[in-house]
């Protein structure tokens, strides 16, 4: 008995070899779409040289702390000054044109002012349009505006009497030491990498089991199946699943070598429970196609509703804007998402090192979607069987 | 003799050919949710995720270690902030870490003790901050919230002293900052999160859905799909023409009512930012609609299959989306690749759209990628026509 079941499974998984070798979409779904989308993501996000944003330096004043401030922001980390217009309307332009991410205004009696201890305001106006760009721009800026400020009022407190120490003090009476937990490069990289990397493996996950489980259902080849399947739908899917499973777990280790290995993201937690995490992320979605295959019984809208599933699991992960910040209707719909969860075992144990308790209910809430998904393999064998619901696109 | 058949006028069977590819998508319910439907479902979920657009009242908890006047004074600038409230005060940093871990906290904030001493004394002192790294945002609005405080506590407490010296409040201040940098963020003064994405994304949307939509609907040579010549095989090179426009018509009729739901709509209801005449929006949404839809007919004849176009189309979105910079900026990619990714109209389309839509920079600040985008629609429109012949031609000497 043992032997005839085990045997049934090794017939399906040869019968769905053969219907890779035979169809080019299995092909892409299976090796270079996979692969071209993690290599291009990867390429996008590459902890390369992140070239300097530019802006553009109006100098009135044309001082010898005018000329200092310029040169400061051009040396200054993020910034580079690209353009000197004559005026601010040119800047403007510039700004307009998109040659140009932030003004700096350097009034007309910049360096008088401030010597003679009369107000010197030095305006900056920052394109808000990209809110991350913007944010870099100006904490470069105001760092180095602020660091000759400072310098320019320690020189007059040590001028009046005062020494090194009492002088710091003034200028900055307390000190704020930043530590940035987690992603001590505070690399915006590590975060949108690690899960857009997983966003492209699952989404390929998804989508190879919608095509090649509704596929069963367009050419009316489910009798076939199940015949290889011993009639068992337990059986069939399980050799149908699994040629899928080992390919898209390589890709998983391959991800897992590009973030740890190749571009040494931090790894605080368990790995066991990363790589486990994946695998059972894997399943799931492989099994949530079959139930999607078998709820609607069409091919096409399956993998245009599995599609646009995975792309909205993107944003309701939090990823991008905090779940916390959204309001109470989306907060409830991110829990609709195994990308969610999946991003919270991430988050929890390769960058934070919780504790495993603290990541096992993300686990198991993606099993809950597991088991909600194998709770369709009745109807899918009913699909499978009778004629009605084949061929349907 | 000829057929009637054969008798039509191209503009008749252009017409023809509209009414038809309408048809042929008005019963299909896997083409009309990813061309109709995703784009009234899209932007609303994610303008309702992105609606409250910036990020408010996050927990931290803060260890006073001086519990102090002084001390007691920061924490309550702290809590006063709109980022962030101060939702608990741990005994110990090792308590800290523990409600950090459990989610009860966001972030951490620590104040040595001797703090109000160090100060008193006019010896520097520090105060510490543990952010989350692990969520970007959430770790740059905390990171704001604390430097705008110790900024503002470590301000007065300056100008107290130059006071104390002697000075007026407003000589104080100026000793204080001999420089004073003031920051203006144009166009998006509130920084906010949905102002920002959602405009691009929906022109990435727009992209999207129909070139997916499109091949949907069938490359006219694709094996599930019978013959859409109307002619005999050898009358159907003077079909090329009307069959392809009458194509790209119905599409972009569909697309016309897209922005209608998607740019004039989604835009009133969330109030993005909007500094631009209707006309100039559409002059630029033209040539990026033709662009796109010849492109998509064009991909669509590759597709042995139908349902092909979403298992090759659907894995490019969120990459497009990256290359358009509308997130990430762009300067920090190989640049390779971002010419690559002007095979794209949105890649284009986006940027000059957020200049003139957020920016309200006019006509005259766009012109280039309006001339761009007409020269790939061009192309494009020119490409696919030259396939059809080509593929009428063979299958003509195939008989």
């Amino acid at each position: 008995m043992e032997e005839l079941k085990k045997h049934a499974v090794f017939n399906v998984i040869r019968r769905e070899t053969e219907r890779i070798k035979q169809n080019h979409a299995y092909r892409f779904l299976l090796f270079s779409g996979p692969l071209i989308g993690i290599l291009l993501l990867y390429l996008i996000f590459r902890q390369g040289t992140t070239r300097d944003f530019p802006i553009a330096v109006v100098d009135e004043d044309n001082s010898v702390l005018s000329v200092k401030i310029s040169n400061a922001l051009d040396a200054a980390s993020d910034v580079a000054v690209s353009y000197k217009p004559v005026d601010i309307f040119q800047a403007r332009e510039l700004l307009q044109q998109a040659k140009v991410d932030a003004i700096i205004l350097l009034p007309d009696d910049l360096e008088k002012s401030v010597f003679q201890g009369t107000k010197a305001s030095v305006p900056v106006y920052i394109n808000g349009t990209n809110v991350l760009k913007a944010g870099i721009i100006q904490r470069s800026v105001l760092t180095t505006l602020k660091t000759i400020s400072g310098g320019i009022q320690m020189k007059k407190l040590i001028l009046s009497g005062k020494n090194q120490q009492q002088a710091m003090a003034r200028v900055m009476p307390v000190r704020l030491d930043k530590h940035v937990l987690f992603n001590p490069y505070s690399n915006y990289n590590y975060f949108l990498n690690s899960a857009l990397l997983y966003v492209m493996l699952y989404l390929f996950t998804f989508l190879a089991s919608i095509y090649t489980f509704g596929n069963e259902l367009k050419r009316g080849t489910g009798p076939g199946l199940l015949a290889a399947g011993d009639n068992s739908v337990r059986l069939s899917v399980l050799g149908k699943m699994l040629p899928y499973t080992i390919i898209f777990w390589g890709f998983a280790m391959f991800i897992n070598f590009l973030l740890y290995e190749v571009e040494g993201m931090p790894l605080n937690g368990s790995y066991t429970f990363i790589f486990i995490g994946q695998f059972i992320t894997i399943l799931t979605y492989q099994l949530m196609g079959i139930m999607l295959v078998a709820a609607t019984s069409n091919l096409r809208l399956s993998l245009s509703l599995g599609g646009a599933y995975v792309m909205m699991g993107i944003t309701f992960s939090g990823l991008t804007f905090p779940t916390e910040g959204m309001p109470l209707l989306a907060r409830y719909f991110t829990v609709l998402f195994p990308f969610t969860w999946w991003e919270k075992i991430m988050i929890s144990q390769s960058m934070r090192g919780a504790p495993i308790s603290e990541a096992l209910p993300y686990l198991c809430y993606i099993l809950l979607f597991m088991v909600v998904s194998i709770a369709f393999l009745p109807l899918y064998k009913r699909c499978l069987k009778e004629e009605k619901y084949w061929g349907k696109k | 003799m000829q057929t009637t058949k054969d008798n039509i006028n191209s503009l008749e069977l252009t017409a023809r050919h509209l009414l038809q590819e309408l048809k042929s998508i008005f019963s299909d319910s896997g083409a009309l949710l990813i061309l109709i439907g995703a784009m009234i479902i899209y932007p609303v979920i994610y303008s309702i995720g992105y609606s409250n657009e910036v990020l408010t009242d996050l927990p931290v908890g803060v260890v006073d270690l001086d519990q102090s006047s002084l001390s007691r004074k920061y924490i309550s600038m702290l809590d006063g902030t709109s980022e962030v409230a101060v939702t608990i005060e741990p005994a110990s940093l090792s308590e800290a870490e523990q409600l950090f871990m459990d989610n009860k906290i966001t972030g951490v904030i620590l104040i040595p003790q001797n703090f109000e001493k160090d100060i008193l004394k006019e010896q520097p002192t520090h105060v510490a901050v543990y952010a989350d790294g692990s969520y970007f945002l959430k770790y740059k609005t905390q990171y704001t919230a604390a430097s705008y405080v110790n900024a503002y506590f470590s301000g007065g407490i300056s100008i107290k002293r130059y006071m104390a010296e002697g000075q007026s409040f407003r000589q104080a201040e100026i000793s204080n900052s001999p420089i004073d940098a003031q920051t203006h963020i144009l166009y998006n003064p509130s920084s906010s999160y949905g102002s920002f994405i959602m405009p691009g994304l929906i022109i990435l949307i727009l992209q999207q859905t129909l070139l997916i939509g499109i091949g949907i609907m069938g490359g006219s040579f694709s094996e599930s799909k019978n013959t859409p010549f109307v002619l005999t095989p050898d009358k159907q090179k003077r079909e090329v023409l009307p069959l392809i426009f009458g194509k790209a018509g119905a599409y972009l009729l569909i697309s016309m009512m897209n922005i209608g739901l998607a740019i004039v709509l989604v835009h009133h209801w969330f109030s993005f930012p909007d500094k631009a005449e209707m006309t100039d929006v559409l002059l630029l949404l033209f040539p990026f609609l033709i662009a796109v839809i010849f492109l998509g007919i064009g991909l669509s004849t590759l597709f042995k299959h139908r349902e092909s176009s979403i298992v090759f189309m659907m894995f490019l979105s969120p990459i497009a989306l990256f290359v358009s910079g509308v997130s990430w900026p762009v300067s920090a990619m190989p640049q390779w690749l971002v010419e690559l990714s002007k095979i794209f109209p949105a890649t284009t389309a986006i940027p000059a759209y957020l200049r003139l839509r957020i920016m309200g920079t006019g006509l005259s600040g766009i012109k280039s990628e309006i001339l761009f985008l007409y020269a790939q629609a061009a192309l494009y429109g020119a490409l696919t026509i030259v396939y059809f012949f080509f593929r009428i031609r063979k299958s003509a000497a195939a008989q």
